[in-house]
């Protein structure tokens, strides 16, 4: 929270993801702009579908590979446009400047190899080290990560451990090349919550003694309000509300915030129930031409159904025409 | 209604499977149709032995002086014929070993599934030889041969596809509300299990016409009746001096097979899409 | 109702349950997985008893021994006092009728090729529970109960969305009138706000008709909203079990708390809340420690713990599987 003057590691300008389908174009992601500075951490929350992980992973050019989406804006790594790159330079940036985990680590380790050659392999590609060097970078890095016995672990294979010891090695991967931002997207979403608890703090721990920025995708606000410095809600591929976690989450000013933030403290209205949003999402297909959230907004008026709102300027961003009056 | 619509746009984007059945129908209209409207008997000796095409015999007259055309139509309905009803019933056969090795599991399955690898280890055509030799070639015991011995792959497809069902939470809940296993295996899981045997079966009928044309080739089928493998083992002592009489039946193997083949992609696309939407 | 021996009032009851089974004996070797080690717990009717833990706790083969899924290995499963296991052989419909399930995935476990009304119908027809002719009208009076309109009866799972498919699994297991209902981390595969919706709904039910939940999760916020009585389980054995009002005033198991403090919480002071996580992973239920299960992770261990199990026993108004749960009580509620 001590970082807002710093410049900025990540900015994310206007991004806008579509993607063709056979009943038409989607937007996943709209006009979604942030930034982030060293040692800070910003969460992006939202439920299912709202565009977190689209815009995660077309943050770090693996969405154009793997589909015919169409990606624009611009994404400044200190300085550098990203979307400018080449296919090369960009595998450059996903080795050195910018590190992801992802929710399923068996599905992004390799299971035919050894936990510690899969190190130092990126090791070797990316910082050129020797066999001999890149082995014992490796084994500092799985002990730095809270594995015990790093040196043994070494020769496992990936079914070998626990959900929670394979996180800690796609972290491990994640931060062989020194990333200056780290991507987690839903990082503990399969872990028990004692797990959870161990992999969240080795991430806080992480962050402060190497100084990277780390974008946390997550949908479990707990884990936000325990790890994170900023949050922006994500509601159907826009952002509708960014602010300081304390501030958002003692007095969201959007309405969908607020009915999120209720949902999620499990706690009755006077009424003896607890607080749902009514209706469901939107069907990407057949977005309101207004505010995507007006149909599901307790505060809707006339003028919500007519023009999507903009979103206010400074630390305290909210897109919304009536939002709740928030003291400054 | 809408689930067929859904089936045939699916289908209908794998052009190739489109032609394959365009022509696979109208192959089966030919046999159909076909002695109706060329109506030559193809077992009787109406001309001179081994003429070549003409404008009396299309396709010109085989060794024994029948006509090859009216043959290639009455091969039609046979070759047809063995290899639907063979590859139904290893498909009934298979299907039936598989669901019950898959559902029940344990036991059951170690028997019916060593029982399998038995059929699978034999080579396949060589025991169609052993079982025709044994009760005789007729057209019966042609078909039966080669339904015991098409069905043990579509028994390991079913059982997959059955083990992996049998624990999903849906068949748990009619457990729960006390439905009995054979209601549970064929109401529940069978359709859930049947798209990816219904391609494999779909193939099945290329192989089983394949199979048939080799026994016939060897003199190991119903030696009453013409069938394009028969005319191949016919026409092949005249290779040299005649070749169109085993190529002509050959090309009409070649096709049918290779539409049934692209007509089972098609099938595979349509029933077992990769991205099936959740 | 007459059931003799039904001394306790409890609809349903597990006595020292037992599930072990065996894995990989290509060999004859294999290994003995102890997925349940002596459970004992009692629904009464009507009430919710949320049953909490970690991933390998033995929570799902619970839920599954006492639907009547899985047979158990040793122990019995009550109905009204009488045993499951024979019922199940003599008269499976009375058991099947009372007790049902609702399932954690809503994708996996509606059948895809069957309509709604088909599924909700399965019930209704296997225990002739109405005329055929009535059954579609039926089946719509159930959907409404879930908050679903008829004109889902002839659609097909992939029509409908994550938590409508939720309702109609709730309509399923509703259809034969059951007296408990096993929900098997019934939301935690939904969105937030969807889960409100379904918790709500099942909260409605339970109002209504009386029926009685035995609800597994892992969220532990919820299952202090929702629960009137709270079994937490470690590595196959209950290690606390209260109501869930004593058990809100605090914890004393050492692994309850672990636990509960693990949980992210909105509005906790930020900086003193993750303190001490628990060390170390659970350990595999292949071979479960001796002594104590929790040992091994435990932060007040002791020599004895190592090598004696702690029995259950009645401490500070709940019960409490630790040698030490007098002074663990007289901590946490000194201050």
């Amino acid at each position: 929270m001590t970082h807002s003057a710093a410049r900025p590691v990540l900015a994310v300008e206007d991004l806008s993801v579509t993607f063709p389908t056979s009943h038409g174009a989607v937007k996943a992601v709209s006009g979604l702009s942030f930034t982030l500075s060293a040692g800070e951490t910003l969460a992006i929350v939202g439920e299912s579908g709202c565009g977190k992980s689209t815009a995660a992973m077309s943050i770090i050019g693996l969405l154009a590979m793997r589909s015919r989406c169409h990606v624009s804006g611009r994404v400044l790594l200190e300085g550098q446009d990203l979307m400018s790159l080449s296919a090369q330079a960009m595998r450059g940036v996903r080795g050195g400047g910018i590190g992801m985990i992802f929710q399923d680590p068996m599905m992004a380790l390799n299971p035919v190899f050894t936990i510690g050659w899969q190190i130092a392999e990126s090791l070797r590609l990316h910082r050129g080290l020797s066999a001999g060097a890149a082995r014992r970078r490796a084994i500092e890095l799985l002990d730095l990560v809270g594995i015990p016995s790093p040196a043994e672990r070494y020769d496992q294979y990936p079914h070998n451990l626990s959900g929670g010891m394979r996180q800690r090695v796609m972290i491990a991967i994640a931060l062989a090349c020194e990333p200056k931002v780290l991507i987690a997207d839903e990082p503990t979403t399969a872990l028990d919550v004692t797990i959870q608890a161990q992999v969240l703090k080795l991430i806080e721990r992480l962050k402060t003694e190497l100084g990277m920025a780390v974008l946390l995708i997550t949908h479990d606000l707990g884990v936000v309000w325990e790890v994170a410095d900023r949050v922006a809600v994500m509601y159907a591929g826009r952002k509708v509300e960014e602010a300081p976690v304390t501030e958002l989450f003692q007095a969201p000013a959007h309405p969908y915030s607020q009915g999120l933030l209720r949902a999620a403290r499990w706690q009755d209205d006077a009424s003896g129930r607890l607080p749902e949003i009514g209706g469901a999402v939107p069907s990407p297909l057949r977005m309101p031409k207004g505010c995507s959230f007006a149909p599901r907004c307790h505060r809707a008026m006339a003028d919500c159904a007519l023009a999507p709102p903009g979103l206010t300027g400074g630390a305290r961003q909210v897109a919304c025409h009536h939002p709740e009056p928030v003291a400054a | 209604m809408s689930a067929l619509a859904e089936f045939w746009r699916r289908f209908s984007l794998n052009a190739a499977a489109v032609v394959g059945l365009v022509f696979l129908l109208l192959i089966v209209a030919a046999a159909i149709f076909g002695p109706a409207l060329y109506p030559v008997d193809p077992y009787d000796m109406i001309g001179r032995p081994s003429q070549p095409p003409s404008a009396r015999f299309p396709l010109g007259t085989d060794v024994s002086g029948r006509d090859i055309l009216a043959g290639l139509i009455g091969g039609a309905r046979v070759s047809l014929l063995i290899g639907l009803v063979a590859s139904f019933g290893a498909t009934v056969l298979g299907v039936t070993v598989g669901a019950l090795a898959g559902y029940r599991g344990g036991w059951t399955d170690a028997v019916l599934m060593r029982l399998t690898d038995f059929f699978l280890t034999i080579p396949s055509f060589v025991l169609a030889v052993v079982i025709i030799a044994i009760f005789g070639p007729s057209i019966v015991t042609v078909t039966a041969a080669i339904a015991v011995v098409s069905w043990p792959p579509v028994a390991r497809l079913a059982r997959a596809e059955f083990m992996a069902q049998r624990d999903r939470e849906y068949v748990q809940a009619c457990r729960a509300l006390g439905m009995s296993g054979l209601e549970i295996a064929t109401r529940q899981i069978m359709p859930n299990a049947l798209p990816p045997v219904i391609v494999v079966s779909s193939l099945l009928v290329a192989t089983a016409i394949l199979t048939e044309s080799g026994l016939s080739f060897l003199g190991l089928a119903d030696p009453d009746l013409i069938s394009w493998g028969y005319m191949i083992g016919v026409g092949r002592t005249v290779l040299r001096t005649a070749w169109w009489m085993p190529a002509i039946p050959g090309l009409a193997i070649l096709i049918t097979v290779l539409c049934i083949n692209l007509v089972g992609e098609g099938l595979n696309d349509a029933l077992n899409p990769r991205l099936r939407q959740r | 109702m007459t059931e003799q021996g039904n001394s306790s009032g409890a609809v349903l009851e597990a006595r020292n349950l037992v599930k072990e089974y065996r894995v990989g004996s290509a060999f004859g070797g294999g290994r003995t997985v102890h997925a349940l080690s002596g459970v004992d717990l009692a629904v009464n009717p009507g009430e919710t008893l949320a049953v909490v833990g970690e991933s390998g706790c033995g929570k799902s083969t619970l839920a599954r021994c006492l639907t009547g899924l899985r047979d158990p290995t040793s122990g019995h499963v009550l109905l009204d006092g009488a045993d499951a296991g024979a019922m199940l052989n003599s008269d499976a419909g009375r058991f099947r009728r009372a007790v049902q399930i609702v399932f954690q995935d809503p994708y996996a476990s509606l059948n895809p090729r069957r309509t709604i009304g088909q599924s909700i119908g399965d019930g209704l027809r296997l225990h002739r529970l109405c005329a055929r002719s009535q059954r579609r009208a039926r089946v719509g009076e159930l959907l409404s109960r879930v908050g679903l309109s008829d004109d889902y009866l002839d659609r097909y799972p992939h029509e409908l969305s994550g938590g409508q498919r939720q309702r109609v699994a709730i309509a399923r297991a509703l259809a034969v009138s059951p007296r408990l209902i096993v929900c098997d981390e019934p939301v935690s595969a939904l969105d937030v706000s969807v889960q409100a919706q379904i918790i709500n709904l099942l909260n409605d039910l339970q109002e209504q008709s009386g029926v009685a939940y035995v609800f597994i999760s892992h969220n532990l916020a919820l299952v202090r909203h929702i629960s009137d009585r709270i079994a937490v389980m470690y590595l196959g054995q209950i290690v606390e079990i209260g109501d869930a009002a004593i058990l809100g005033q605090g914890l004393v198991h050492p692994y309850s708390q672990a636990l509960f403090g693990a949980s992210p919480e909105i509005g906790r002071s930020r900086n003193t809340a993750r303190a001490k996580p628990l060390e170390g992973e659970v350990p595999s239920p292949l071979d479960p420690p001796s002594g104590c299960r929790f040992h091994t992770r435990c932060p007040f261990a002791q020599e004895r713990c190592m090598s004696e199990m702690p029995a259950l026993r009645q401490i500070a108004g709940r019960e409490v599987r630790c040698h030490r749960a007098e002074e663990l009580a007289g901590m946490q509620f000194a201050a």
